[in-house]
């Protein structure tokens, strides 16, 4: 399974350079020079970039995927912020769009992307890790049943407001309770 | 501080992972991250005029 991390890392590092080489391409033939978050948004790629690199160089390990991921939001951050910049109406964007969306928009995309792609391969890369349960101290233990908790009443207030229904009624409340 | 200089720490990044050194190649990706947040900080607090 490892193996067929690596190669998809090595597939995805190769779309990540795409995506790269379109952008320069782009700023070179059409003559749309970068703007600084957009050269920002090339710094969090080729920051991702490193990541997926290590595990093609030095195998696959969880701190790679950490560099991809923190990249990533980095990256969003910076494409998060342009997007916000132009969404108001009348707003043409900065530079070309590129098949409907401009370059920021598919940069917010792919960043978004990478990140499902690392939870996924994280999830196959390190399947045959040793599972085997273990005991929570103290702490932990009083951490889980706080978490556990919550989760148990998220589900009971979320069946009373909206019992099994889809919760479009428009007035919110305890329905299950108090209709 | 210059832009281009994340472009220069993280190609140095990418050479000492070509050069087989993981963990200088990690404290150069570090590096790179601390000037990015900064240069991303700067650029989301303060005007920018990108509308063409």
């Amino acid at each position: 399974m490892v193996y067929m991390v690596r190669r998809l890392d090595a597939l995805a590092l190769l779309g990540l350079s795409a995506v790269l080489w379109m952008a320069f391409i782009i700023e070179l033939y059409q003559h749309q020079l970068p703007c600084p978050l957009c050269l920002l948004q090339r710094v969090a790629f080729t920051m991702a970039g490193l990541g997926l690199l290590m595990n093609l160089r030095f195998g696959v390990r969880p701190a790679h995927y950490g560099i991809v991921i923190l990249s990533c939001i980095a990256g969003l951050a910076a494409a998060g912020r342009q997007v916000l910049l132009h969404i108001l109406p009348n707003n043409s964007g900065f530079g070309e769009p590129f098949l409907g969306l401009h370059l920021y928009t598919w940069a917010a995309l792919a960043f978004l992307g990478l990140l499902a792609y690392c939870g996924i391969a994280m999830m196959l890369g390190f399947l045959r890790r040793n599972l085997s349960p273990r005991r929570f101290t103290f702490p932990e233990k009083f951490i889980a049943l706080g978490f556990l908790t919550i989760a148990m009443a998220n589900l009971a207030s979320t069946l009373l407001e909206c019992g099994l229904g889809p919760c479009v009624s428009g007035s919110f409340g305890y329905h299950w309770l108090w209709s | 501080m210059v832009l281009v200089l994340p472009f220069f720490t993280v190609l140095i990044s990418a050479w000492y992972i070509w050069k087989g050194r993981c963990r200088t190649a990690t404290v150069w990706w570090l590096l790179t991250m601390v000037i990015y947040i900064i240069w991303l900080i700067y650029h989301s607090t303060t005007a920018l005029d990108l509308s063409l």
